[in-house]
This record gives C-alpha cells, structure tokens and sequence, in this order.
C-alpha cells in the first residue's frame, strides 16, 4: 500500500493543475492582502478602518472582550480555497480517465478497492497541503502587513489557539471535500461530470429550491460544514434550522463514507475499456 | 505447463445483446511467442483484457500462470506485463515520470526505469513529455512500461502500432530475443507476416471462438495444398492438354501469366511432361507458398480452401485480372 499511496501523491502532487491553482491562490491572497494594507488606517476611531491581525478569526465572544466587530477574513479566503479543492479532487481521478491510464495503473495493481482508497487518502493528503499552504501563507501575510500598516493588538495565546484550531478543522473539512468530488468523478468518469453536480447540487438544491425543502436544509452540506468549520451551532430563523457541530461532524462523515463506499462498489464492477 | 488457460470465456456486453467472447478456449503453453490473431471485432482485445481483469468475463474460466482470475490476479501480476491497444500514459508526464510512477508500485528504482528506457531506444528523449510522443514513441514507452517488472510473460495487444519499418524489424527481433530468454510472450497482432516469422505457435480466433491453434506450421498446413504454378504464353491450349492428361488447371492470372495446377509440388516432372510432348514449353515452374495471411483469411472469412474451377477449360478469355489470388478460371484455347 506504501508504494501505491508513495506514486499517488507523486501523481497528484506532479499535475501542472496543482500548480496553477496554487500560484492563483497565492497570487490572489498577496491582492488581497496589498489591497486592505493600503486602504488600512491604524489611526482610525472605527477598528473596521484598521487592518487587524484578529480579524482573521474572531469568535463571538474573543470581539467583545477586545470591543471590536466580530471579523472572520480567513473564512472568505477557506471558501474560495474549497472550490478550487473541488476542482483538484475532481481531477485527480477524472485526468486518469481522460488519458485513459486507469487500465495501465490497473494492469500493475489489479485490486480495485485498495487503488481507489490509496487515490483518495492521497487526494485528501495533497488537497489539505494545498489547503494549508495557500492559508499560512495568507496568515503569514496578513499577520505583517497588520503589523506594518494596521494594528497587532489582541493577537493572544487564546487568539492563536482559536485560529490554529479553525484552521485544523478548515483543513480536514478540504480533505473531506476533495474525496468526496474524487468519489462523485469516478462515477462520472469524467472531471466534467463531477463539477457539474457539484456546482449543480449547490445552485439548484442548496441556494433554488432550499425553501421547498426546508426540512432537509439541516442535510445540506453547506450546512453541516459550516459547523464543522466554526465548531459552533449554525442557527438561522428563515427557513428556521440549526446544526450543532457534533451533528455536522458525523454528517460529514457519513457523506464521506456513502461517497466513498459507492464509488468503491461502482469501480469494481465496472469494465475499464 | 499452460501459462493462460481459457475454458469456454464468454464476454456479453448490453445484456447479450452484443457477445464478444463466445465460450473462447485457448492454452498458450510456457516459453516462446505465441500470436494470436483474428479479424477486427473477433475478441481479442476483450480476451486480453479479460486476461489482465480490466473486464469481467460473463462465463467461463481464465487462468493466468496457475491462477485463476480475475479473482486470484493480484498474486501474478508482479510477473505480468503488458501492453493492451495503445499505450495510456499521463501525456502531460516524462517517459522517466511515468515509468518511475509505475515502478514505484513494484518496488523499481530509478536505474531500471533508465535502463529500460534505454533499451527500447528511448534513451536521450526520455525527459521529453510523452504527449510529444509519436505514436511508434509511445509504443516503445509501452514497452518498456510491460517490460519493466521483468515478467515471465509479456501480453501484448497490437504492440507494433504506429511503428515505422526499421521500429517493427527491431520490435521483432526484441520479441524473439524475449522469448529466446525463456519468457512467454502472448502477442495479438494484425501483421500477420511479423506474426510468421516471430511466433513459435498461433491461435485464430473469429466471432468470439477458437478457429484454431498450434505450432506457425501445424496452421499453414490448414490450408490449401499448395499448387504449382506454370508460367505460360498459350493458357487456353495448355489448359486443354493438361486436362487430356486428367491434370486440372483451375486459374490463370493474366497478369503474372501463371496458371493454377492443382497438383502437389512434387509432381512438376508430370506437367512439363505432358507440356513438352504437345510442344508446349513452360518458362517457370515453381510451387504455390501458402502463407498465414491466406491461411488466415482462409479459415475466418470461410473462403474455401482453393479457387474453384469455374468451369471447364474452353470458356471464353480470361476476364481482367483480379486484384489479388484467388486469380480467374483459366481461359479455353485459343483458335
């Protein structure tokens, strides 16, 4: 297993793909970053019109005790992340199938179900570096640029701690994404494919028709990660719901698993041509 | 000791509406090359991958050195390599790239993937993107690919595609070379000319089904007997003093100008005999070769296994000349 995990990373880790993206990332994080340092005014009355290094993750209770608006930057920069993770789950089985390497790879290790896990934990593997990297990276920056031209304040043990631990879960939820757009692709065969029910699920279930389906919004998976994400009960009153971390967790987990597993049941019945 | 055992392997696709192995048997035995042929669409391609368990067979048995598979693959694959249709490999990648990706599953460092580069000539192009590639290029990189894990028997499907005429001469000397080594090399190809002269045995297969199987010569001798040919000015008239003779010339090619004796090659003595006492004298006499193309077209397009006589030797003039054997009946004398 060592050396099919070793070669699947090797893979994964190789795609020009990968590449591009991260460079666009961090391309995108550094505008970003230049743009709040030069609109920043650390002399201002208002905490807002200051770059600060604890806007990057403040809970609800760490902004009262600093007397400050509650600010979550990262979280901004974790959602444009995730998409591009989807993409990288996506293709990292959909490529295989495009250049019709699948068979090759099958003919060196014919068990189906131990390929395809190796590719997921290996997607999972390089999709959270990916993940990590483009955010320290953006923390790295955000952290000087606040210290250069905002405001360093309030960014305690406490505020470090909290932050790390978004960023851990934030981490595991890329994982988590990537497999399951890895899963929905080698049904689809197809990178393609799997966006498009990706992108196809959120549009039309998640965001159209959420309030003809008011009951199963708390199944939704925009939901159960941003639970997961915040380790805290996401609530709204319309339509009214709530999912508590716990709960979004083992959603999580159980999505994971169907996608998986299901991929796994296609993969070895299917006749690779 | 049988290295691939078939046992009546059926393949239907679209729940039957579509069978492409029907209840195929085959034992390729250990040792040398074994060629295995068939038209378009016969089942080889689906054979093979049934072999290497990219497809499940719907009927039937496979073995594959003593195992059965595909449920048993796993424990021979280490000493299987192979190559099926054109090689797929990540384009976007090295040759060295791929083959270290791949040889990573097996444990093979970076010297034998040089090495093997090496010695399918791809040695100096080996950090070029294979998309790059010719399509002859990739042929090769698929073979070092199959090569790589030094197997005990290489299957190869079609491995001289896109290949230039020097590529095929050294294509056929390395597969000869392979199985000289001891190995097994289980090769499905069109060119039945590579096929004679660099296979040990051959199977033939059409519609899904076993035709037939054995040594390259045990096959040619499914043929037709080989006739003898007489080149001659005068068809007509020679074709009516043979027939006096109760010899039966049954075709004439008006552009080699040879005619079809149906006797065997050792009784030529017989017909410049009887040639010469009608003062009829042949410039060549030489015997039909009877090779695997036609044995094989014989044996999967049904074609019987002679021209047949169209008739008796005093018909009209030989019609145009056909393109290629079986040639026209031959003609009746001339006035």
């Amino acid at each position: 297993m060592t050396g099919l995990l070793r070669s699947e990373i090797r893979r994964l880790a190789s795609r020009r793909l990968l590449f591009w993206l991260l460079l666009a990332s961090l391309a995108l994080c550094s505008f970003v970053i230049v743009i709040v340092a030069i609109q920043s005014d650390p002399e201002s009355f208002n905490s807002r019109d200051a770059m600060r290094v604890t806007s990057l993750w403040l809970t609800k209770s760490a902004a009262a005790n600093l007397g400050v608006q509650r600010d979550q930057v990262i979280s901004t920069i974790s959602v444009l992340t995730y998409l591009l993770v989807i993409v990288i789950g996506a293709s990292a089985v959909g490529a295989d199938y495009r250049a019709g390497t699948v068979g090759t790879i099958l003919t060196w290790e014919p068990r189906r179900g131990r390929l395809l896990i190796a590719r997921f934990i290996a997607t999972a593997l390089v999709s959270m570096a990916f993940f990590l990297l483009v955010h320290l990276v953006f923390i790295g920056g955000w952290t000087l640029a606040s210290d250069l031209f905002g405001r360093s304040g309030g960014a305690d043990t406490t505020f470090w701690g909290d932050l790390a631990a978004v960023i851990g879960r934030a981490t595991l939820l890329a994982g988590v994404l990537a497999v399951i757009s890895a899963s929905i692709a080698t049904v689809g065969k197809n990178t393609a494919a799997a966006m498009g029910i990706w992108f196809g699920y959120l549009i039309a279930i998640e965001a159209i028709v959420r309030n003809q389906l008011k009951d199963i919004i708390p199944w939704f998976i925009t939901a159960n990660a941003g639970a997961f994400y915040s380790w805290q009960t996401v609530t709204q009153s319309d339509p009214g719901y709530d999912v508590s971390a716990v709960a979004g967790t083992l959603r999580l987990a159980l999505y994971l698993v169907l996608f998986c597993g299901g991929a796994i049941l296609v993969f070895r019945r299917r006749d690779v041509t | 000791m049988a290295v691939i055992e078939l046992a009546g392997l059926r393949k239907q696709y679209q729940r039957g509406k579509t069978i492409a192995i029907a209840g195929l048997d085959l034992e390729v035995p250990e040792g040398g090359v074994f060629g295995f042929l068939g038209p378009n669409g016969s089942g080889k391609t689906t054979t093979i991958r049934c072999i290497l368990g990219l497809v499940r067979p719907t009927g039937g048995r496979a073995m594959m050195l003593g195992a059965e598979v595909p449920q048993n693959l796993a424990r021979v694959i280490g000493r299987v390599g192979s190559i099926v249709e054109t090689p797929a490999l990540f384009p976007a990648f090295s040759a060295r790239r791929n083959l270290e990706l791949l040889g990573r599953l097996e444990g093979i460092g970076p010297k034998s993937v040089a090495a093997m580069l090496e010695r399918v000539g791809l040695g100096g192009r080996e950090d070029d993107k294979v998309k790059g590639y010719s399509l002859g290029m990739r042929q090769r990189l698929g073979l070092a690919a199959a090569l790589l894990k030094d197997p005990g028997l290489l299957i190869l499907d079609e491995p001289a595609n896109g290949l230039d005429p020097s590529g095929i001469k050294e294509f056929r000397e390395l597969i000869r070379s392979l199985g000289a080594e001891g190995r097994t090399v289980f090769v499905s190809s069109h060119l039945l000319g590579e096929v004679q002269q660099m296979c040990d045995r051959v199977a033939i297969i059409a519609r899904g089904r076993l035709v037939t199987q054995g040594s390259v010569g045990e096959v040619l001798s499914l043929g037709h007997n080989a006739r003898l040919l007489v080149r001659i000015p005068d068809p007509g008239v020679a074709t009516a003093v043979l027939a006096n003779a109760g010899i039966v010339a049954s075709a004439y090619d008006p552009v080699t100008q040879l005619l079809y004796v149906d006797l065997p090659p050792d009784a030529g003595a017989r017909v410049t005999e009887v040639l010469a006492r009608e003062g009829i004298f042949l410039s060549e006499l030489r015997t039909e070769e009877v090779d695997l193309e036609t044995v094989f077209l014989e044996l999967t397009e049904g074609a019987p296994p002679a021209a047949p006589p169209t008739g008796p030797p005093t018909g009209p003039p030989a019609a145009p000349p056909p393109a290629a054997p079986p040639p026209a009946a031959p003609p009746g004398p001339s006035a």
